[in-house]
């Protein structure tokens, strides 16, 4: 660390100081060995990195810069809550359709970009990677680099905004990102389908999901065997649809949830509150209906450690799992082929990884990701992941 | 490198795959931007990927430059060959690897056409929503390697937006696979950003598309304006209701005479503008938008209003749409074609510009946009034999982009930098930007072999030649955005 009088991490803990602009963080980024941007911290496995690393928080880079209603696109600095954002469109009847998580926690809109998170939402239009249109962000050699753009279409140059979805901070420190809106239902409508196993589930999820109807979320809950559908639209449009998609996959009834059941539902898996107390550790695997109903009765099976709430029609599976049981876990995922994100609660220290670690299951490190990460770093003062 | 020095390449693979004759270099001497053409050494159409995998290497190892093609329908030069290397066509890489209904994704080889996936899909109720003009002929490997988009792109994206994975050969020779058969990932999305990278890191070998079921309504009305900024203002209030189209699109009289002369289409006589506009979804929601749309358009400045009643009616107004620049074309021996975007807001301003441009110029522009996302498409035509009026249409298309850029939008909206707009990508991102990519690239291909003289100024500019429509414009095959 070049400049270790002040910023000096101690023996255990890394430190956190906080950027007041985005020259202040260029020059952190320029002058510090090892440095990692955070927001709020809603995701603290992902900012577990050794005492060495300085953490950076953005919190203090807030604030709309730009908001086009008529563009359907903002602009905002990275530690702007998505709080903020959302308050902001829904005055203009406007929304981010991939249905950010964390919100009541402050999630900020720079970690959900770089954690990849989506919500339920983004079943019916896609997720932040879709959204995203431009970025500006401090690569590792203290630049500021501005890339994409403020427009919704844009093909010139490479899409470097995308590359940041995902990254966790290892590729560079985001500083302001412009992203694409759509137009707010008036409403929204929930149903639940109760399921006899995870067989039928799967078979009415991927029914529900390719079918004329168009809906907005389906998710299921899989320790209760019930898929939860939302749809954007009035009560009687919205019944007209359910009462055809009964119909169709010849389900008996389609149970219609009141506005507070719906809420509390959707705003608890938002904030990913589910598993209890016990099962503290959340973990995303990205997956699909091939693997849905093997992980859910797995999940059965060991019902007292991990719970699975599988999100997006089969692609997103959220897994709270007991830390104890964390191994099991991790080597069942490997089994099925699948990697995970641990977003919340954090993993032993081992001596392989002493700031720990938030990957888990199935992954490997191919050189052109060692090759992408040096150009986006050339200096290397953004850490790796740990593995 | 000589054509004799392909001796060694040619004896890696199976017998008749690699051409060196006149005949053969001479046909992929263009792509769909016909201005410009350069003769290969080579072209080489391997039959699977792992001879793709063996060519590229081999490249690599020799140092010689490629240029992956598919169908060559690129509008901005992205698949014009270099001078010292060869072209590698992936034509014949045509297999529906497979269609997963259950899960919504199909995967395929890089020279399956565009408009066959959604064929392959459609038995399940699916589709493959990004649909370039082109997209009859064009390939999905071109459609990744430019990021293409469509008239439907502002409710369902770009190709980038229904990629999912990708398995590549890069520049270097590494096989690497980013994404996979699910719609999330964990880490970076490299997938990302290999789509639109315009063949400069490599060659896409499989590609993993997200399907989407298929809309079961239209409802497409077309709207005559006596003015443009009439009809600007109607995509406005469009906007402003809360409604999501699935396109929206404007034509002015210059593309509305030539379509109707072309097509017979019923646009509106007399119109100075049209639009198009087209609900899509399930009935129950489209039965309650189309009361909404109809009081929208009702409440503007239209004299004219055609609902399509049925699929033939649409499909009747959409093919003035598409025909509109290959019809435009046939009233100028030759044409340029732009594509930038500017905020929807500065749609009128930038139309008026380039219509003072265009006076200023002397040279026709007729204008054709996708209204709802802001992404013109000025047609200027000239003549190619008159002395002076070539140089007269490359000044005003560069005067367009430089309004593009300067009204805060961007150069392509989905053709692609390529070989035609390099100039101006330095003008669109700063240096440390420029420099940030050219590390990227150099990340995939530190050779630089892969598709050079794209994207990047500073390379040779290629012999200028016969400007006009492409041969398949003229065949009535594919048309221009």
């Amino acid at each position: 660390m070049s400049d270790s009088n002040s910023n000096a991490p101690n023996r255990n803990q890394p430190q956190l100081t906080e950027a007041t602009s985005v020259n202040h963080l260029c020059g952190l980024v320029r002058n510090v060995d090892s440095l990692l941007v955070v927001g709020n911290r809603t995701k603290p496995p992902l900012s577990a990195v050794d005492s060495n690393t300085l953490l950076v928080s953005t919190r203090q880079l807030v604030g709309i810069s730009e908001y086009e209603p008529s563009e359907f696109t903002f602009t905002a600095q990275a530690g702007t809550t998505l709080g903020e954002i959302n308050a902001a469109l829904h005055e203009k009847q406007q929304y981010l359709p991939f249905d950010p998580m964390l919100v009541d926690q402050g999630a900020t809109i720079a970690g959900t970009l770089a954690a990849g998170l989506s919500g339920p939402g983004r079943h019916r239009y896609g997720g932040t990677r879709d959204f995203v249109l431009g970025v500006q962000f401090v690569a590792g050699d203290g630049e500021l680099i501005r890339a994409g753009g403020k427009v919704v279409k844009n093909a010139a140059g490479f899409d470097i905004p995308k590359l940041l979805v995902g990254s966790c901070g290892r590729l560079g420190a985001i500083t302001e990102l412009t992203f694409k809106v759509f137009p707010k239902p008036v409403r929204w409508q929930s149903y639940c389908i109760e399921c006899t196993d995870h067989t039928q589930a799967c078979k009415w999820i991927a029914d529900i999901a390719r079918g004329r109807w168009e809906l907005d979320a389906i998710d299921y809950q899989s320790d209760v065997r019930r898929i939860w559908i939302r749809i954007g639209g009035e009560k009687t449009v919205c019944d007209a649809i359910v009462n055809d998609i009964a119909r169709t996959i010849e389900v008996q009834q389609i149970v219609p949830q009141t506005d507070d059941e719906a809420s509390l539902f959707w705003t608890r898996l938002a904030g990913l509150e589910f598993g209890g107390d016990q099962r503290d550790l959340i973990v995303k695997v990205p997956m699909n209906l091939d693997t849905l109903a093997s992980l859910a009765t797995w999940c059965d099976q060991h019902s007292d450690s991990i719970c699975l709430h599988n999100s997006v029609a089969g692609s997103i599976g959220w897994l709270a799992i007991k830390a104890s049981f964390i191994d099991q876990a991790e080597s069942f995922l490997q089994q099925l082929g699948l990697a995970g994100l641990l977003v919340r609660g954090l993993l032993a220290r081992d001596p392989a990884n002493p700031g720990g670690r938030c990957l888990v299951g199935h992954r490997t490190t191919a050189p052109i990701e060692t090759a992408i990460k040096a150009a986006m770093d050339p200096p290397g003062h953004f850490p790796g992941f740990a593995e | 490198m000589q054509t004799a020095d392909l001796r060694s390449l040619e004896n890696l693979l199976p017998p008749g795959r690699l051409s060196v004759d006149d005949a053969t270099r001479a046909a992929f001497e263009s792509d769909g931007l016909t201005a410009f053409r350069r003769r290969p050494l080579g072209v080489v159409i391997p039959h699977d990927e792992q001879e793709v995998i063996a060519i590229v290497r081999w490249c690599h190892e020799h140092g010689v430059p490629f240029v992956a093609r598919g169908s060559g329908t690129s509008l901005s030069g992205g698949s014009m060959p270099v001078a010292d290397g060869i072209v590698i066509s992936l034509n014949r890489l045509r297999k529906i690897i497979k269609v997963d209904p259950d899960n919504r994704i199909a995967v395929v080889q890089p020279g399956v056409v565009n408009l066959h996936v959604t064929a392959a899909a459609s038995q399940y109720g699916l589709y493959y929503a990004p649909d370039p003009s082109s997209q009859k002929i064009c390939t999905i490997g071109g459609n990744v390697a430019f990021n293409s988009g469509g008239a439907h792109c502002l409710k369902y994206g770009m190709t980038s937006n229904h990629v999912i994975g990708i398995k590549a050969v890069t520049a270097s020779g590494e096989v690497v696979s980013f994404g996979g058969p699910t719609l999330e990932s964990v880490g970076p999305d490299y997938t990302g950003l290999f789509c639109g990278s315009e063949g400069l890191f490599g060659i896409a070998l499989e590609i993993t598309l997200r399907l989407l079921p298929k809309p079961e309504c239209f409802h497409t009305v077309l709207v005559g304006y006596h003015s443009l900024r009439s009809a600007g203002e109607a995509v406005s209030a469009v906007i402003d209701s809360g409604l999501l189209p699935g396109a929206m699109e404007i034509m002015e009289s210059l593309a509305i005479e030539a379509a109707e002369a072309a097509t017979s289409c019923g646009y509106p006589a007399g119109a100075a503008a049209v639009l198009i506009v087209e609900l899509e979804g399930p009935r129950e929601k489209i039965d309650a938008e189309r009361k909404q749309l109809e009081s929208i358009i009702a409440s503007t400045d239209a004299f004219e209003t055609v609902v399509a009643a049925d699929d033939q009616q649409r499909e009747g107004i959409w093919a003035g749409r598409k025909s509109a620049f290959s019809a435009v074309g046939k009233l100028s021996p030759d044409f340029l074609v732009q594509d930038g975007v500017v905020p929807r807001k500065h749609l009128g301003e930038a139309l008026e510009k380039i219509q003072a441009f265009s006076d200023a110029s002397g040279l026709r522009v007729a204008n054709v946009f996708h209204a709802g996302d802001g992404n013109l498409h000025p047609l200027i035509l000239f003549d190619d034999s008159v002395d002076g009026e070539l140089e007269r249409a490359e000044e005003l298309a560069g005067k367009i982009l430089t309004l593009c850029i300067e009204m805060g939008g961007s150069i392509t909206g989905e053709h692609g930098v390529g070989m035609e707009k390099r100039e101006f990508l330095p003008r669109m991102y700063d240096p440390p930007t420029m420099e940030l990519m050219h590390r990227l690239r150099a990340a995939f291909d530190p050779k630089t072999i892969a598709n050079p003289g794209k994207m990047f100024p500073g390379a040779d500019a290629p012999a200028l030649s016969t400007h006009g429509l492409h041969p398949l414009e003229k065949a009535g095959v594919i048309s221009r955005e």
